[in-house]
């Protein structure tokens, strides 16, 4: 019996496969803590909100199966619709406003005018700043009795209209106030970019009669191309999940002309305490970005972002 | 020296770029200064004159804003319980990052490449999409109102894209370092933490550096753990102060908003190499 056993292919498999236990084995032990956070905090709770998509739970009593019916429920409540729109709107005009701004700031500083390193550490220092802390201060700014905005159109003689209490113009204004705190970051990834441009291929541009625009179009746009489209993907996969800036300064007022979905989910979840609408719109919201992550990693997002330690 | 000189002669539209370069560094400090001359005054002045300074500063807003005693919001435990929850979580995340990205990065065993795959999936895995049922599971476990519970959301987060720098990193460091160590009789683990933790300490301070500021920072997962006042963290925290005093108590809250920022800004000038760095690894910001 043994003797069979231990000979042919098979005991070739089950010595490569001991050996390679006893010199590789180990690597389990190794990545065991952080496979055991991801289990129970990434799939198990995946798994559990795409079950719970498909209940009528109030997070306390029994779960009550409904089938597609939250999702039906989503595409009747006019908030929901409202809040897609906002969401999108959001994150086309933020993360179009934000690469621009960087892209210019970038170049600004890629001619190393005296103090580049100053400004490049001013321009980025509101991004590590908490958006609450951000958001508070701007809406003193904003404040149309007392804020210093206001004295300034008083000053002038005329009146400051209320600009967060306007449901035509919040969203905008949201927007103007979330590019103002994070248009340094598009420009961290744009200035390394063009930092590794090779110098003699501007060198050679000017040999070959180049101007300044000529060299920006034709040297640093198209090189520059790769992490353009790469920060496009990353700030789309950011402002899409928006939810800081609308939980501090509108919770998606006034009435509901600021809501976005993050903050939508979050309402339904934790203040109706609709456990199973709240987790439709988590599907919802998880699918786009999957679908946004998916292009940014395969198109090699991940890659970009290796940095030389 | 010379050539330096006649640099913005020779190319007098670099004067041009200075110039914008000027105003949008005022454009994002001018807010901020505001900021800090208000926290010196009192909340009447603030309202009678918000573009003046009043002279002489009055400092009374700062022991109010963080003792918090008449306020009911308490910024000095806010303090104390980011202090506890973000180095807490730091100390896991590098720990577990450091050795699955060392497995991934050093080891060839079975299922290396499945595992790595799932891994980058993860990545793609938004956790604030999850917040009903990972708040369903906490409460499960006990852990609603408790700062493990939070310590645990952060590490998770922040942990697929650590390990993916880790692993890259290990993957290109020659590993000759381990191998004689290894030759001299050193087991897998004590190579590990003699050669492989210590010449990875650039990586590792990029990640602990970034991803304190994003979890410092973290709002949604924070207010899903954590909701009661006594175990609230900072960024949350300090928007106590509008939902308690909406539009009165300017001096205070401007007050409460530079405790916050300032410590953070001097955390930015001290780490600033660091963070320009490692700026594009935060898997928050």
């Amino acid at each position: 019996m043994t003797d069979k056993v231990l000979s042919g292919p098979v005991t070739d498999w089950r010595l490569r496969l001991r050996r390679g236990w006893r010199r590789n084995g180990i690597a389990y032990f190794f990545i065991l803590p952080a496979f055991t956070f991801f289990i129970l905090f990434i799939v198990y709770p995946l798994i559990d909100g795409l079950v719970l998509s498909m209940y009528r739970w109030d997070g306390l009593g029994a779960r009550q199966f409904v089938g597609l019916k939250n999702f039906e429920g989503l595409l009747e409540a006019p908030n929901f619709y409202g809040a897609v729109r906002n969401t999108v709107l959001f994150t086309v005009v933020t993360t179009v406003a934000k690469i621009v701004i960087g892209f210019l700031l970038a170049i600004s500083l890629h001619f190393e005018v005296p103090g580049w390193k100053i400004f490049r550490a001013v321009f980025y220092l509101n991004v590590i700043l908490p958006m609450t802390a951000v958001g508070v201060l701007w809406s003193a700014i904003l404040n149309p009795y007392s804020g210093p905005l206001a004295a300034g159109f008083g000053l002038l003689g005329l009146e400051l209209p209320s600009l967060l209490g306007n449901p035509k113009l919040v969203m905008w204004v949201l927007s103007l106030i979330d590019i103002w705190k994070y248009c340094g970051f598009p420009m961290i990834f744009l200035y390394a970019a063009m930092e590794g441009i090779p110098q003699d291929l501007y060198e050679s541009a000017v040999l070959d009669g180049g101007s300044q625009l000529q060299k920006l179009w034709y040297v640093t746009l198209p090189l520059t191309k790769p992490v353009l489209l790469t920060i496009t993907l990353l700030q789309t996969i950011f402002s899409f999940q928006v939810f800081d800036i609308v939980f501090t300064m509108t919770k998606g007022g006034p009435g509901y002309a600021s809501e976005v979905l993050t903050h939508y989910l979050y309402q339904e979840g934790f203040w109706f305490l609709r456990f199973g609408s709240a987790s439709a719109t988590a599907v919802l919201l998880l699918v786009v970005i999957l679908l946004f992550s998916t292009l940014y990693i395969g198109q090699g997002g991940l890659r970009q972002r290796e940095v030389e330690f | 020296m010379q050539r330096r000189r006649s640099w913005v002669a020779e190319h007098p539209w670099l004067a041009g770029i200075l110039l914008l370069l000027i105003i949008w560094t005022g454009n994002q400090l001018v807010p901020l200064f505001w900021m800090f001359s208000m926290s010196l005054k009192s909340d009447m002045d603030v309202i009678r004159y918000p573009l003046k300074l009043v002279w002489p500063p009055q400092l009374q807003n700062y022991p109010e804003a963080w003792i918090g005693d008449t306020t009911g919001v308490t910024l000095n435990l806010y303090f104390l319980n980011s202090a506890i929850v973000v180095p807490s979580s730091l100390l896991i995340l590098v720990s577990s990052a450091t050795l699955a990205g060392y497995a991934f990065g050093r080891f060839d065993f079975f299922g290396r490449r499945v595992l790595f795959f799932f891994l980058v999936s993860l990545i793609a895995v938004p956790m604030h999409a999850l917040i009903v049922p990972l708040y369903a599971e906490l409460r499960a476990f006990g852990l609603i109102n408790n700062f493990l519970g939070l310590i645990f959301l952060y590490v998770t987060s922040t942990l697929p894209f650590s390990i993916l720098v880790l692993q890259s990193y290990f993957t290109t460091f020659p590993s000759e370092l381990e191998d004689a160590a290894m030759i001299d009789g050193c087991t897998r683990l004590g190579t590990f933490l003699r050669i492989a933790v210590p010449i990875s300490k650039g990586p590792i301070a990029a990640i602990t550096i970034v991803n304190f500021i994003g979890m410092w920072n973290e709002v949604l997962l924070a207010i899903v753990v954590l909701w009661e006042n006594k175990v609230r963290t900072v960024a949350p925290g300090l928007l106590g102060y509008m939902a308690q005093y909406g539009e009165t108590r300017w001096g205070l809250i401007f007050a409460g908003l530079t405790i916050v920022t300032v410590p953070l800004i001097a955390f930015y000038m001290i780490f600033h190499n660091n963070i320009m760095k490692g700026a594009t690894l935060g898997s928050y910001r």
